[in-house]
C-alpha cells in the first residue's frame, strides 16, 4: 500500500479527480473541531479512500502526561473515521504549566523515558481500543546521558507496549547528516539503524523530502525525496516489504500530480 | 528526563531561562544553541502561519513583518495550551488592547475574527422544525431558543454560520440585548423587552440560520 498526506491545497482536487493512491493520511490535530468545514471534507476523503491519522500534538513523551482532552478529541476522531491506523510520535510538547510547545521535541533514550513511554502509549491504546504506531523523530538535539541506542528503545517499546513503530526513513537521513555524516554515509547510517530494528515492528514507512542548509539539515517536508532517503526505504523495503508507506509534503506544497509522482516512485 | 527538564527546553526555545543539559549534534554548526534557534525559528514560523489563518484582516492591516513580530511577542507572552493550534489566539484580542496607543478599532476587528473562526469550527446542528410548535401556546418563561452552535455577539455585531461559513452581521440595540440574553441561557420570557417584535426577528431567525430550535426549561 502506498498513500499520500493529504493536505489543505488538494482537498478539492483529491475528491474530485480520485487519484490511485491506496490511502490517505492527515494530521488528526486538523480535525479536532466539532464540527465545520474540515471534518466534513475529511468524511467526504474517507468515503474514497482508507484514511490513516497521524497525530503530531499526542506528546507521548511528556512528563506532564497526556493532556485527557487531547486524548479524548482523538478518540472522538477515531470513533467518526475508523482510520486504518492511529500514530504519533515519540517526542514531548507539554509541560506541566498546560503549555504545548507545538512542536516534536526530543526525548531523551533513557529507562526513564522508555517507562514514561510505555504508559503513555498504554493509555492511548487502551483509551483507542486500537494499537498506535510511535514514529522515530527527527531532532536538532539531544540529551546529555541518553543510556540507549535508539533502536534498541523502539524494539522495547514495541515489544512491551504492542504499538508499532511508524519508521520515518527521512527523519533517519537527517538525524544522520546532523550527525556529522556526509550524504552517503548517512545513508549507510541509516540503514544500520533499520537493520538494528526488530522484525515485524514497522507498521509504516514515511517519506518526505528535507532541507540542506549551511551547517544544518532541517525536516521541513518541503521538497523531493532526496537520493538517500529512498536508498535507505529500499533498504527498509527489503525487510518490511509489507509496511504501508506513505508520501509526505507540508511545506512549500507543490501540485498534485508533483505527490502522485512520488507516490508512484514509493511503489 | 525530568519535568523540569522538558519545562527548561521548552523556556530556552521561547528565550527565556537557563538552557538544560542539552548535547549538541556534531554535524550542526553551532552545538546546541543553533540547534535551539532551529526550534525557535520553527515556532515563530508556526506562530505568524496559525494566526494567519485566523486573523486574515488584521494580518492586512499590521502586514506580514509587524504581524509576524507580533505573533512571536504574543506566542512568548501566552504560549499554546493544547495539541491543536487552532485553539491558540483567543487571548489575541486582550493582548492587543493592553498594547500602547493600540487603536480600538483594531482589537474589535481581532475579536471579530476570533468569532467567525470559533463559529467556523463549532458543532454542526441540524433545525429541529418540530420544536417550533413549543412557541405556540407554550409559557415563555419554560422556552429558550437553541441557537445554532457557534453563534456569538461582538458588540451589537452578531457571529454564527451559515452552511460552512462564519458571517457577521450589525444588530440593533434592543435586538442584540435580546440575542445576548438567550445565549447567556435566559428564559424567553427573560429575555423579551416590552415592544421587542418577537415574530420579525423569528422570521430573520429562520432565513438567516440562527436559530436551530425550541427547548423547554
Amino acid at each position: 500500500m502506498t498513500g499520500l498526506g493529504w493536505r489543505q491545497p488538494h482537498y478539492e482536487q483529491l475528491l474530485r479527480d480520485r487519484p490511485a493512491v491506496d490511502f490517505i493520511e492527515v494530521h488528526s490535530e486538523n480535525f479536532f473541531a466539532a464540527g465545520g468545514a474540515a471534518l466534513a471534507t475529511l468524511m467526504q476523503g474517507r468515503s474514497v479512500y482508507p484514511v490513516s491519522l497521524h497525530g503530531v500534538g499526542l506528546s507521548l513523551g511528556s512528563s506532564a502526561g497526556l493532556d485527557p482532552q487531547h486524548l479524548e478529541r482523538l478518540a472522538r476522531l477515531v470513533e467518526q473515521v475508523d482510520p486504518l491506523r492511529v500514530s504519533d510520535h515519540a517526542s514531548f510538547a507539554r509541560v506541566g504549566n498546560g503549555l504545548h510547545a507545538s512542536d516534536l521535541l526530543p526525548i531523551a533514550f533513557d529507562e526513564e523515558s522508555l517507562a514514561l513511554m510505555l504508559r503513555h502509549v498504554d493509555q492511548v491504546q487502551e483509551r483507542l481500543k486500537r494499537p498506535l504506531l510511535v514514529e522515530n523523530l527527527s531532532a536538532y538535539l539531544g540529551w546529555e546521558g541518553d543510556t540507549m541506542a535508539e533502536p534498541e528503545f523502539f524494539n522495547t517499546l514495541c515489544q512491551q507496549s504492542g504499538c508499532g513503530l511508524l519508521l520515518d526513513v527521512n527523519n533517519l537521513v537527517v538525524n544522520a547528516r546532523n550527525a556529522g555524516f556526509g550524504i552517503a554515509a548517512a545513508a549507510v547510517s541509516a540503514c544500520a539503524w533499520v537493520d538494528q530494528l526488530d522484525d515485524g515492528i514497522v507498521g509504516e514507512i514515511h517519506l518526505a523530502g528535507h532541507a540542506e542548509l549551511p551547517g544544518i539539515v532541517i525536516d521541513d517536508h518541503g521538497s523531493r525525496v532526496s537520493d538517500a532517503v529512498w536508498q535507505v526505504y529500499r533498504h527498509a523495503r527489503k525487510r518490511f516489504a509489507d509496511a504501508p508507506a506513505l508520501i509526505e509534503w507540508d511545506t512549500d506544497v507543490p501540485a498534485l500530480e508533483v505527490l502522485l509522482e512520488e507516490v508512484g516512485r514509493a511503489r | 528526563m525530568s519535568l523540569a527538564a522538558q519545562q527548561a527546553l521548552l523556556d530556552a526555545i521561547l528565550g527565556r531561562g537557563v538552557a538544560p543539559p542539552l548535547r549538541g549534534l556534531v554535524g550542526i554548526e553551532g552545538g546546541a544553541a543553533r540547534g535551539l534557534q532551529a526550534y525557535r525559528a520553527n515556532a515563530k514560523a508556526l506562530a505568524a502561519r496559525a494566526l494567519a489563518s485566523v486573523f486574515p484582516r488584521l494580518l492586512a492591516e499590521l502586514g506580514e513583518v509587524n504581524f509576524a513580530a507580533m505573533a512571536w511577542v504574543f506566542w512568548r507572552a501566552f504560549p499554546p495550551k493544547s495539541g491543536d493550534l487552532a485553539d491558540w489566539g483567543d487571548e489575541l484580542a486582550g493582548f492587543l488592547a493592553a498594547q500602547p496607543e493600540m487603536d480600538a478599532s483594531v482589537v474589535a476587528q481581532t475579536q471579530l475574527e476570533w468569532a467567525l473562526h470559533e463559529a467556523e469550527r463549532a458543532a454542526d446542528a441540524t433545525f429541529n422544525a418540530e420544536s417550533l410548535a413549543l412557541l405556540d401556546g407554550g409559557d415563555p418563561q419554560c422556552l429558550r431558543l437553541m441557537l445554532r452552535p457557534g453563534t456569538a455577539l461582538v458588540g451589537s455585531l452578531l457571529v454564527w454560520r451559515r452552511g460552512w461559513r462564519a458571517m457577521s452581521a450589525e444588530l440593533d440595540a434592543r435586538t442584540a440585548r435580546f440575542m445576548g440574553a438567550q445565549l447567556s441561557g435566559a428564559s424567553l420570557a427573560a429575555s423579551l423587552e416590552e415592544g421587542f417584535d418577537f415574530s420579525n426577528w423569528l422570521q430573520d431567525a429562520l432565513r438567516q440560520g440562527w436559530l436551530v430550535g425550541v427547548e423547554e426549561i
